[in-house]
């Protein structure tokens, strides 16, 4: 374990993710103690520029301080971002896994299924699923994570069919571990490291759809986030930028910090290069 | 008149590297209409010599020191554009997997033709098309003008390497380069490359620069030798006085390493049969296409065969004879069509799940390829230690065992935890060895358990299997395309060819007297089979 930390640590790629990351959580984390009050009181005049009275980054078209709902957006963020990407990754390698492991028919049924929800677009899909069930912070982590499990299931497959035939895993066959005990010390643990990846670009991509869904207005109406910013802020872009730019700019740090740190995470998880 | 020279040259390797240099002080020539064989175990710097030539060393890699003399000039010193004209025009090289040196987008015609292009930009499409068809032709291979459009999947192994052959004939090289032209082909499609190779040298008075660790192709073909040890000359001169009298221990221990001398093991025994095969039916099925009638492959047709409690029987053939399909039946890592494997009389293929499983600790196998056949992520000795626990042997006692059987194969108790990548070829195959043997299993099936390793190398494991087999009293089911190792290890030898049975007999008598043409065609294919004939005959005097 060690070893991979060290190794972790020694890629750029990391140590800028893990800080860039760290930054983000700590502004989820003290969110409540330099914003006290609610994101969404007034708390001057609106139309402020940014360092206009005491607002660091200015207040946006209904007199709301910019910076605390910047700060408070990180929570729902990144609740959003790790819980939907968590269901997707519990539905996409489980069933990715069951497909490629197992014979014939249940990849096939599995395969046609994950086919029936990749010819949904996504966004739609997430849409009406808030809509009908109401939206909620729970409903949209569902949405989303129901909308984003399929490419995981259909890497977790490809993975786990390509290396069911190496033959380290037919030499655990002949030392007599069942099937399940194959699949789950031998298989996955080598086909892990692309799902990995993958799942980091998905929490990007959940706080993507997640900032959409608020933009459309199907965010949970009780928490603020960067994605309602950005889109409240969209319709004056022109004679206020800093209105959707600040939301805008923590969405893209987030998502590049955590791509970063699944970059340096595949490397890590790599013996092959932590052990060299 | 030297065609080439390689003066001094040293190879340096970058910091953190096992060694300084790749190699070091390299000097020796080679003439016009001359084959010299470079010869040395993995690791000792072979291939860095010809990729120096070729000006295709690795970043981080260069030679700081030497000339190689070509043509008047120094291939050290070329520019850029200088050395790719020089590439596949005057010195041309043959890999050694020709499935990977070809593009598998492309049709084979298609890429010699662009070898070709390459060079003679201005050269017009009947031209190209006739000259590719000559270069094939040439090579041997059948039917040119429809080969050409094949796509180099369509190929067999042999006639891919002949395709390779003919892109590096196209532009008329003076110099050939084969890296281990012929280490990943059968014996007979071997023997065919190594005459093809040899005829074309002699036809166009080419010199050739062979690299090989089978002493065996270096007494088939080589006018020259040159011996490497970790990057440095042993010995070099012509290649009757190098093999016939060789002056170094290092030489020596390679010519002794060759498997397939001396006398066969014990004969037959009577002892109860172990494992019996009988009617065994096997049919690989591929779908080609929706009107296309599917392809189908018999890798076992009616296959019978019984294994005696303490014997060990080889099955040899070519690729795509069965033999490994063989292997993976009696495991049922494949299930077999039709036909019976009877276990101490129980038949295999009718166990439940946990029969199964009781059987397959009792049954081992050894793989092929030790780098794909240990679970990298996971340390050796849990690979090993594993096993046993998964019988209900306590983590403890389990771990204990498997550092004694680390031990027993020639391994540090240490190398415990240590994880396969930081283990040599051999050391691998000893991690797999004790792998199947802590099981404490009846019958070992080594599936080409030694073809991946060094001459010396393997040598030192199939010593290795028959010490720990006799002493454990195991039958062993060895499957191998080379009859030398068959006759060190087998009592008895199966012979395989498309599915079939050929011929079955004791290990004497399958090579004084073989029954079958296969047979004997496979033993005439054995490099090397003259000379060692030859060197046995003076032993005897």
């Amino acid at each position: 374990m060690n070893k991979t930390l060290k190794t972790f640590l020694s890629r750029p790629a990391g140590v800028v993710g893990l800080t860039l990351l760290a930054v983000v959580c700590l502004m989820a984390a003290l969110a409540p103690v330099i914003y006290p009050g609610s994101p969404w009181d007034m708390a001057g005049a609106p139309f402020m520029r940014p360092g206009q009275n005491h607002m660091l980054m200015g207040s946006d078209t209904m007199g709301r301080d910019i910076a605390s709902g910047v700060m408070h957006g990180a929570r729902v963020s990144l609740l959003i971002g790790i819980a939907s990407t968590l269901a997707a990754v519990l539905i996409g390698v489980t069933l990715g896994a069951i497909a490629g492991f197992s014979g014939p028919m249940v990849d096939l049924l599995i395969v046609r299924a994950t086919e029936v929800f990749q010819t949904i677009p996504n966004f739609v899909l997430a849409i009406l699923l808030v809509a009908i069930l109401t939206p909620s912070i729970w409903t949209v982590i569902l949405a989303i994570g129901i909308v984003s499990w399929p490419p995981l299931a259909r890497l977790t497959r490809a993975q786990v069919k390509s290396v069911a035939q190496r033959e380290f895993v037919q030499a655990a066959r002949c030392q007599g571990q069942s099937s399940m005990s194959v699949l789950l010390r031998h298989v996955l643990p080598n086909a892990i490291s692309p799902i990995i990846v993958t799942a980091s670009m998905t929490v990007a991509t959940a706080i993507l759809i997640e900032a959409a869904l608020s933009f459309m207005g199907l965010g949970d109406p009780n928490f603020m986030s960067w994605g309602y910013m950005v889109g409240a802020g969209r319709t004056v872009i022109r004679q206020a930028w800093w209105m959707s730019v600040f939301p805008g700019f923590a969405i893209l740090i987030t998502v590049v910090a955590i791509n970063l740190v699944g970059e340096a995470l595949n490397d890590a998880l790599n013996p092959r290069i932590s052990r060299a | 008149m030297t065609l080439l020279s390689v003066e001094n040259l040293s190879i340096r390797l970058p910091k953190g590297a096992d060694r300084e240099h790749a190699v070091s002080e390299i000097s020796f020539d080679i003439n016009p209409n001359e084959i010299v064989c470079l010869v040395g175990e993995s690791g000792s710097g072979k291939s860095m010599i010809a990729h120096a030539i070729l000006g295709l060393l690795p970043p981080k890699v260069h030679a700081d020191q030497g000339r190689l003399g070509f043509a008047g000039k120094d291939l050290l010193q070329l520019s850029k554009s200088e050395t790719m004209a020089l590439r596949g025009g005057d010195i041309a090289m043959i890999f050694q997997e020709p499935l990977t040196a070809l593009n598998p987008l492309k049709k084979v015609g298609e890429q010699v033709g662009e070898a070709i292009r390459v060079h003679q930009p201005t050269i017009a499409r009947e031209a190209l098309t006739t000259r590719v068809e000559e270069l094939f032709t040439q090579v041997g291979l059948p039917d040119p003008s429809r080969l050409r459009k094949a796509f180099p999947f369509q190929l067999s192994g042999g006639q891919r390497q002949r395709v390779m052959i003919a892109m590096a004939l196209s532009n008329n090289p003076k110099l050939l380069i084969a890296d281990e032209p012929t280490t990943a082909l059968d014996v007979t499609t071997q023997r065919q490359i190594l005459d093809l190779i040899k005829d074309l040298q002699e036809k166009r008075g080419m010199g050739v620069l062979f690299i090989t660790h089978d002493i065996g192709v270096v007494a088939d073909i080589a006018d020259k030798v040159v011996v490497l040890k970790q990057g440095r000359i042993e010995e070099q001169g012509p290649a009757a006085s190098v093999l016939d009298t060789p002056t170094r221990d290092y030489t020596r221990m390679l010519l002794d390493a060759v498997p397939g001398r001396g006398s066969v093991q014990a004969g037959e025994t009577h002892a109860n049969p172990l494992l019996e095969v009988k009617g065994l039916q096997k049919e690989f099925v591929t779908r080609q296409g929706l009107f296309a009638p599917p392809r189908r492959v018999l890798a076992a047709g009616n296959l019978n065969l019984t294994l005696r409690e303490g014997e060990t029987l080889a099955v040899v053939g070519e690729s795509g004879s069965g033999k490994s399909t063989l292997a993976r039946m009696v495991l049922r890592l494949i299930e077999a069509d039709d036909g019976a494997i009877l276990w101490h009389g129980k038949n295999v293929r009718g166990m439940g799940r946990e029969a199964l499983r009781q059987y397959r600790r009792r049954a081992q196998i050894v793989f092929q390829d030790p780098y794909a056949s240990l679970d990298p992520r996971i340390p050796i000795g849990e690979s090993i230690a594993r096993g046993p626990m998964i019988f209900g042997t306590p983590r403890a006692e389990a771990e204990a065992d498997t550092r004694q059987w680390l031990d027993r194969v020639g391994l540090s108790p240490a190398a415990f935890d240590r994880f396969p990548h930081e283990f040599s070829g051999g050391q691998r195959q000893r991690v797999c060895i004790a792998r199947a043997l802590i099981m404490k299993p009846e019958l070992v099936i080594a599936d080409e358990a030694v073809s991946a390793l060094d001459v010396s190398v393997q040598s030192q494991v199939l010593d290795l299997l028959s010490d720990l087999k006799s002493e454990m009293g195991l039958s062993m089911l060895f499957i191998t395309h080379d009859l030398r190792v068959a006759r060190e290890i087998a009592d008895r030898i199966i012979v395989m060819q498309s599915g079939r049975i050929v011929e079955m007999s004791a290990a004497q008598t399958l090579f004084d007297a073989p029954q079958e043409d296969y047979t004997r065609r496979l033993l005439d294919a054995v490099p090397g089979r003259d000379f060692f004939a030859r060197q046995q005959a003076r032993a005897a005097v």
